[in-house]
């Protein structure tokens, strides 16, 4: 009872689910740039992370369960990450934290 | 000196062997999401896994009783069927979260695709099954799971605030947590104890206690290789756990990729911490992936009295040697189809810990049962320790599936 009582009742729970997991990952990506750029990783390392994280962007953007504003995000974060460009990941990332703290 | 030796070899390969996906996994989104606040359910599930592993290779060594065989005794044929069934499925998606995990870390330090990686990675571990014995099983692959340490050599040199960290030792819940938050961290507590606990672990170290042929002289090895062996491997979890703290919390990460966890080596020290880190990944996933496929043929040898073991020859064991084999392409099969390797290591860490105290009860029964055990019985302190540890996995058990659904898998 006490747990079902903590439980999420606002139908937004699993839209906030995904702005996590896509923050996160946006957030992997401009560490992973950032680390190549500064020659710690190497890029084959870099590549394989990089591809992973477009895949998953992607698939996020095709299940029709975000909000437009939300998808245009996604979409800019996968153009920032073939342009290899931290800076602009980080600005979303810290958008995408500030949406997660208004549906908390 | 040789005793010395072998008791040494057995604990830097209980270290070496610690660390599995499950734990790479909760341990770093623990560490992201709630700094230091769950170290204390690193070590809570490490006392629980001494007390078990201790138990049962104790058991092994006096009874020469392996798990399965006693689920069967003391739980009935129908029941210990079902937990016999429910056990291989665990090990089986486990084992393929592993593979899966192999094959995430040849694709980031080689460049091999994934699928390819995994099937190549499936053969390889096919022909280490083959061709060496178990102690070079064992040892090789804890040994080289040591390279895991360059974690604990991060974790020293990014500096993390050593006062929050000795806080997160003991029990706690953060004040500033809530709601979805609050059930999360729930999550979180018993996603970790599962994954500290994983019943592969018991199985396997008790079916090796048994192919090892110990006896009476071998439990002074038993209780140091558990206690100081898994300690020190808990050490590697908890420095996952603060490296992600330090390093992944203020960038707002909670790693969704397997890789990431890597880069913790990799911001300190580069591409050599990063190298170190990878291979340490890679023998100590593989390692558990041979563990895992292994308890799932370990399973129905030992319940129904086939001839199993890697003691033997492959040919003298068909039905072990066939379980085995078959369990590495199944769990193959399912990385091919495409399921993401996080979402096995979050089915296989919810459904463990469903199975663990059904795996945990026939050990703390033997292991009280003078007729099997002589003086070797359990006694005042080892049956508080085995009882107490019962009831927190039974609780954990409990709460695990309301929890994954209420949380969607701590994604919340």
């Amino acid at each position: 009872m006490l747990i079902l009582s903590l439980a999420p009742t606002d139908a937004r729970a699993s839209e906030l689910e995904e702005i996590k997991r896509a923050r996160s990952i946006i957030a992997e990506s401009a560490l992973t740039i950032q680390l190549l750029l500064e020659a710690r990783i190497p890029s084959v390392f870099a590549e394989g992370l990089l591809e992973d994280a477009g895949e998953q962007l992607g698939s996020a953007t095709e299940g029709g369960r975000l909000a437009p504003e939300m998808i245009a995000e996604l979409k800019s974060a996968q153009s920032a990450i073939a342009a290899r460009d931290a800076a602009s990941l980080n600005q979303i990332v810290e958008r995408l934290h500030q949406l997660e703290r208004q549906h908390e | 000196m040789s005793n010395l030796l072998e008791i040494t070899l057995g604990i830097m390969t209980a270290m070496g062997g610690f660390v599995d996906m499950s734990e790479l996994v909760f341990t770093a989104q623990a560490g992201a999401r709630f700094l230091y606040a769950l170290i204390w359910v690193i070590v809570l599930g490490t006392i629980i896994i001494i007390v078990f592993g201790e138990m049962s290779g104790r058991v092994a060594a006096i009874s020469k009783q392996p798990v399965f065989n006693l689920m069967r005794q003391r739980l009935g044929l129908k029941f210990g069927l079902i937990v016999l069934v429910a056990a291989s499925i665990v090990n089986l998606i486990t084992c393929a979260a592993e593979i899966g995990g192999i094959g995430i870390v040849m694709q980031l330090g080689l460049g091999i695709p994934y699928r390819l990686a995994t099937c190549l990675a499936t053969i390889a571990l096919i022909a280490t099954v083959w061709f060496l014995p178990f102690k070079a099983i064992e040892r090789i692959f804890g040994l080289l799971g040591l390279f895991m340490i360059a974690f604990i050599v991060a974790a020293a040199a990014i500096h993390p605030p050593w006062n929050e960290v000795v806080a997160g030792l003991l029990p706690n819940i953060p004040a500033h947590l809530s709601g979805n938050l609050l059930l999360t961290y729930a999550y979180f507590v018993v996603a970790i104890i599962s994954a500290v606990v994983f019943p592969y672990e018991t199985y396997f170290y008790s079916a090796g206690a048994i192919e090892e042929h110990w006896s009476k002289k071998d439990l002074m090895v038993n209780r140091l290789t558990t206690i100081v062996g898994f300690i020190l491997g808990s050490l590697l979890a908890i420095s996952i756990l603060i490296n992600a703290a330090v390093l992944f919390a203020p960038r707002h990460i909670d790693p969704q990729m397997v890789g990431t966890s890597a880069m913790e080596v990799a911001i300190p020290f580069g591409k050599v911490g990063l190298g170190f880190a990878l291979l340490g990944m890679f023998f100590a996933i593989s390692g558990a992936a041979i563990e895992t496929c292994l308890c799932v043929a370990y399973g129905p040898c030992q319940f129904f009295g086939w001839k199993w073991g890697r003691y033997v020859r492959p040919s003298e064991a068909p039905r072990f040697t066939l379980l085995w084999i078959a369990s590495f392409v199944l769990a193959n099969l399912i990385v091919l189809t495409g399921v993401d390797p996080l979402n096995l290591v979050e089915w296989a860490v919810v459904s463990a810990i469903l199975v663990i105290p059904f795996s945990y009860l026939p050990l703390l029964l033997v292991a009280n049962d003078r007729k099997y055990m002589g003086e070797h019985v359990n006694g005042k302190i080892a049956n508080f320790c085995g009882i107490g540890s019962f009831a927190i996995v039974v609780v954990a058990a409990i709460a695990a599936l309301p929890l994954y659904f209420l949380t969607s898998g701590g994604q919340q």
